[in-house]
């Protein structure tokens, strides 16, 4: 804890040496440096320039105090002080430094609390002498939920996007999600903000084209079938480049859904960019009790299926864990577990 | 898999997170979805109190069912949220501190005194609790809860205690994980006597006393605990159970009348999976034997002593 007390007594330097600005502790040490950003507050507060802050203050002892190049603001309205407080809040302060050019976020988040255009408050804090590139220019509408938009992970430490920064698709759905708002609508708004994203597609464009396959690559209705997680030809697609990925349970379903062999659509699949485990072996039809096993036991072949996934597999299907096991042998799984499994089967409820 | 996370669907409804500084006419109609309030730990996040009042401000609020708490929001005393019971008079399901590891360890989340909140919303039907720190629970209960959940890494014996001996006549599903000592836990058989004497819940259809370090207790005293005939499922998950309470399971009263049996998480060997598989599976039961744990190696910790009897084998959720 810092146990400065001021040995002076005067009202206003009382003020512009205390952290809040109301003369009162906590107070500004002498021996660190004085934030530009409170040289700012104080100037709004007294009605000073921050000429004379800066004076004051070092006609008091401070000697390290933080500035901009160049001339500082005659007169400081205290609501554009506040704009560069990071902490958004005007009683706790951790101001924004002048070094370098400040961080997009920083302009998002004052417009956000402000309700202002991002354009007006970067004009605000260009004019208090913080570095604003003139390039991108910034939308002079307000929208709260920039800050939002630029934010690339929704947990962890908190990163945003800042104004040169390629925007990834990842973070185009992200956002929708999160926002509720469409795809393109957030492609257009990070368009405003000066950003490049990747062309995102529009209602008017008509359905979407599986990412990773080549644009050069006929699909027909069955490809963009079984391409689609859902089988439904549709967003959400299988995941591009997802070689040893696809669920053996897709395959299946994909080959009773289009009436093709299941080593037929595993064929399309790995042509197109997918394809399930090198370990899986595709059966010869599809069976829907294939399907059910599979989905009730949930393992990919990379993993081993151990005895409580064939219990758990006979336990969801009625069938004996000596059955399951013997199935998902066939099927190309690892079962690691030396044990006799039971011929004795579950008894399904309802 | 992490027991800890986010609700995607409460109270049957699907969870849509309320979107920060989103004007209410881009949310749905307020009835169709469980509300979940979340903001952030940043300063660029909306202050929760704004956030809360723009969404008391602009939602229906007498439509509102189910409401799900989490990080931000969370904070607020439950004193905000009975405020606001007298316009949330369609309230029937409530989420407190959906909060997932990354956001708070669930040893610290803060469950508080849940008596006034349920004084003030008589027509709650579900309740879920996530952290047990200075919680408590009313001992007079609750007449129309018919589901409560307490998620704990140490659930206070006290709070035990109290939902054990509470009356709630309407409540059929009851959900207690009840934690590590270390982190605050430490209920004892004997505090969940009432419970498994079948008094003061006379719907109660489904049990889980879960996450426990004596589960092999827990499972010999529902051997022969009095509610267990009324129950259609029974929860001793994410424990401690060993082939030793497993033994007494088996030993004990039928428990061919069960729907389902869930031991998920458990320190059993292959014999005694496929014993309990074997007697109860071909009777109808369903037995959940997903995540067999081995017990960690203590002994190479020098600081090692088996004095608290847990031979390595620990709770699915504690810190």
């Amino acid at each position: 804890m810092y146990l400065y007390e001021p040995p002076f007594d005067d009202q206003d330097d009382l003020r512009i040496t205390s952290y809040r600005l109301k003369g009162e502790s906590p107070w500004l040490a002498p021996d660190r440096t004085v934030a530009y950003g409170h040289v700012l507050l104080a100037a709004g507060t007294l009605g000073w320039s921050a000429d004379a802050v800066v004076s004051r203050l070092t006609e008091l002892g401070y000697g390290q105090i933080e500035r901009p190049d160049g001339p500082l603001p005659a007169t400081v309205d205290r609501a554009d002080a506040l704009l560069v407080n990071t902490e958004g809040k005007d009683d706790q302060f951790r101001w924004l430094g002048v070094e370098g050019r400040v961080p997009l976020r920083y302009v998002l988040a004052a417009a956000g609390r402000t309700n202002q255009g991002p354009a007006e408050v970067a004009r605000r804090m260009a004019a208090l002498g913080y570095e604003i590139p003139a390039d991108p220019p910034l939308p002079e509408t307000p929208e709260p939920r920039d800050i939002v938009l630029i934010r690339t992970d929704r947990k962890g430490y908190g990163k945003w996007l800042d104004w040169d920064d390629e925007v990834p698709m990842s973070l185009i759905h992200q956002a929708a999600r999160e926002l509720r708002m469409k795809p393109h609508e957030v492609a257009d708004r990070l368009t405003e903000l000066g950003f490049k994203p990747p062309a995102t597609p529009r209602p008017e464009d008509g359905p979407s084209r599986p990412p990773g396959v080549s644009p050069s690559e006929p699909l027909a209705e069955d490809d963009l079938l079984i391409l689609s997680q859902e089988l439904d030809g549709r967003e959400p697609w299988l995941h591009p480049g997802s070689y040893g990925k696809v669920p053996l349970p897709h395959v299946l379903r994909a080959s009773l859904a289009t009436g093709r062999s299941p080593a037929d659509v595993a064929a399309r699949l790995a042509e197109l960019g997918c394809s399930p485990h090198e370990n899986a072996k595709v059966p010869e039809v599809a069976d829907p009790a294939d399907i059910r096993l599979l989905t009730a036991v949930d393992r990919s072949h990379r993993d081993g299926v151990h005895l409580e996934h064939v219990l758990r597999g006979a336990s969801l299907t009625g069938r004996s864990p000596a059955d399951v096991a013997a199935r998902l042998t066939e099927l190309g799984y690892r079962l690691p577990d030396e044990v006799e499994y039971p011929e004795v089967r579950a008894a399904l409820r309802g | 898999m992490s027991y800890v996370q986010h609700q995607q669907n409460f109270y049957g409804l699907p969870v849509v997170t309320v979107p920060q500084y989103t004007p209410a006419t881009l949310l749905p109609e307020a009835g169709s979805v469980a509300w979940r309030l979340a903001t952030g730990p940043y300063s660029t996040d909306e202050d929760y109190h704004d956030y809360w009042k723009r969404f008391t401000g602009t939602v229906e609020l007498e439509k509102v069912r189910a409401l799900v708490f989490g990080f931000g929001p969370h904070y607020m005393p439950h004193q905000e949220l009975i405020d606001m019971s007298s316009r949330l008079t369609g309230l029937e399901a409530l989420f407190l501190n959906d909060l997932e590891d990354d956001e708070e360890m669930i040893s610290s989340i803060e469950g508080g005194d849940l008596a006034p909140l349920l004084e003030a919303f008589p027509n709650l039907r579900e309740l879920v609790v996530r952290g047990g720190d200075r919680l408590d629970f009313p001992v007079s209960g609750h007449a129309g809860l018919r589901s409560l959940r307490i998620e704990s890494g140490g659930l206070p014996p006290e709070a035990a205690e109290h939902i054990a001996a509470a009356d709630l006549p309407s409540l059929e599903r009851l959900e207690l994980w009840l934690g590590d000592d270390w982190y605050g836990g430490g209920t004892t058989v004997e505090q969940l006597a009432p419970l498994l004497a079948g008094e003061g819940k006379p719907a109660l259809r489904h049990l889980g006393l879960q996450n426990s370090p004596i589960q092999d207790e827990l499972a010999a005293a529902v051997a022969s605990a009095p509610v267990v005939p009324r129950l259609t499922s029974l929860s001793l998950s994410m424990g401690t159970l060993s082939d030793e309470g497993a033994e007494a399971l088996l030993h004990g009263q039928p428990l061919v009348h069960l729907e389902e049996l869930d031991l998920s998480h458990h320190f059993l060997s292959h014999d005694m999976m496929l014993r309990i598989w074997t007697a109860l599976e071909p009777a109808g039961v369903r037995v959940n034997l997903i995540g067999k744990q081995e017990p960690e190696d203590d002994e190479e910790d020098e600081d090692w002593d088996d004095e608290d009897g847990r031979n390595g084998r620990y709770v699915a959720v504690s810190e």
